[in-house]
């Protein structure tokens, strides 16, 4: 570990003002680009973040410099990200999915081309919910289908159609984006 | 769907192992993704963290003088509906402890009962009145009304509803209207 960071943990262990700003403004975009990934709106991120850095600094005592102190910050967002989904969840959780229509040359343009970051991100948020939010727990966060079912209490299986799903619509999307890009041609998705 | 973690120590620090190279691009972009958070979310988070030892204790003063203020206000007025009420003290605390053992008198019933005219009530008024003025030390005169009244409203908060015996119908105690000396002998004869 960094060892400006460990001096920095140690110093926010010993609840010092200076160093929780500190922490906080080091860490605080990735925190917050986490908690946009799993939310629609910066307000709702605003409050994921706020929770997650309130869980951060509760629970800093508990966490030890053999594991990575990022990844750690990740996890917890995700989780309360995560809580506040299920907390916010209004419908069910196949009742967003909208099918797309997925050809073949789309998913074969995805694979050869190089996206920008508002290309990913126009991508994901065009995923519905419910598939969005498996293909970042399971392709960008790490968590196995286990987890993906335990967090968002739903059946192994379930979590496993609909990150099969929401994979092809990702990569269906993305190709459709990049060969609208070729051909100048914003609308000719379909 | 291969690679199922299991118990991993940190699965968000890996990545699945059946990740296409596109997949695998669009992990890595968004990890190294960084977003401005809102300006007033440091604020916000800042005093969400803030120590608030301080904050409970401060509460509880708070909350005991808004109490003690509130019990003061509820006294001032009890002891002021009871000094408009009551228009005599028990002459001894023994007395207000046996007021306090009996049961509280019907007032309706009192008030039927005991007209100010009758003979009963003179005659028990003045052998009060004898027996204070021969309590009293020759050359002193008797105290008036309004300090005996007041040693009632010391002893009020013990017995509120021995003095409000007393009294009984508020609309008869009207400061003033005279009636108070001649309720005074109904509650003599009530006890004896």
């Amino acid at each position: 570990m960094d060892p400006e960071l460990k001096e920095l943990l140690m110093r926010c262990k010993a609840e010092e003002r200076s160093a929780q700003t500190a922490l906080y403004r080091r860490f605080a975009p990735q925190v917050f680009a986490t908690a946009m990934r799993y939310t629609d709106s910066r307000e709702t991120a605003s409050d994921v973040a706020q929770e997650s850095w309130v869980k951060v600094f509760k629970n800093l005592g508990k966490f030890t410099e053999f594991k990575s102190f990022e990844g750690w910050v990740r996890r917890i967002t995700v989780n309360t990200a995560i809580t506040h989904y299920r907390r916010n969840l209004k419908h069910k959780y196949h009742s967003d999915v909208e099918e797309v229509l997925i050809t073949p040359r789309d998913m074969e343009a995805a694979k050869q081309a190089d996206f920008t970051m508002a290309e990913i991100q126009t991508a994901m948020a065009a995923l519905p919910k419910g598939y969005r939010t498996v293909v970042q727990l399971y392709l960008v966060d790490g968590y196995s289908h286990k987890e993906i079912a335990e967090m968002l209490g739903v059946d192994v299986n379930t979590s496993k159609s609909q990150l099969s799903r929401g994979r092809k619509q990702l990569q269906a999307f993305l190709g459709a984006m990049s060969q609208r890009a070729r051909s100048h041609e914003p609308n000719t998705k379909e | 769907m291969t690679s199922e973690k299991q118990h991993s120590p940190s699965p968000s620090d890996q990545a699945p192992g059946d990740l296409t190279p596109l997949e695998i691009s669009i992990r890595e972009a968004l990890l190294s993704d960084a977003i401005a958070p809102p300006a007033g979310l440091e604020a916000r988070v800042m005093r969400s963290i803030a120590p608030r030892a301080l904050m409970p204790l401060k509460g509880r003063v708070m909350g005991a003088v808004a109490a003690g203020v509130l019990l003061l206000g509820v006294g001032f007025w009890s002891i002021g509906d009871s000094q408009e009420s009551a228009p005599l003290s028990p002459p001894s605390p023994p007395s207000m402890e046996h007021a306090m053992k009996e049961p509280l008198p019907d007032v309706s019933k009192a008030t039927d009962t005991v007209h100010p005219s009758s003979p009963t009530m003179d005659e028990a008024l003045q052998n009060e009145q004898r027996s204070t003025s021969e309590a009293m030390p020759k050359g002193q005169s008797m105290p008036e009304e309004s300090t005996v009244r007041l040693d009632a409203e010391a002893l009020s908060p013990l017995v509120p509803s021995a003095l409000e015996s007393g009294g009984g119908d508020k609309t008869l105690s009207t400061p003033g209207s005279g009636v108070q000396t001649e309720r005074r002998p109904a509650n003599l004869e009530l006890k004896q």
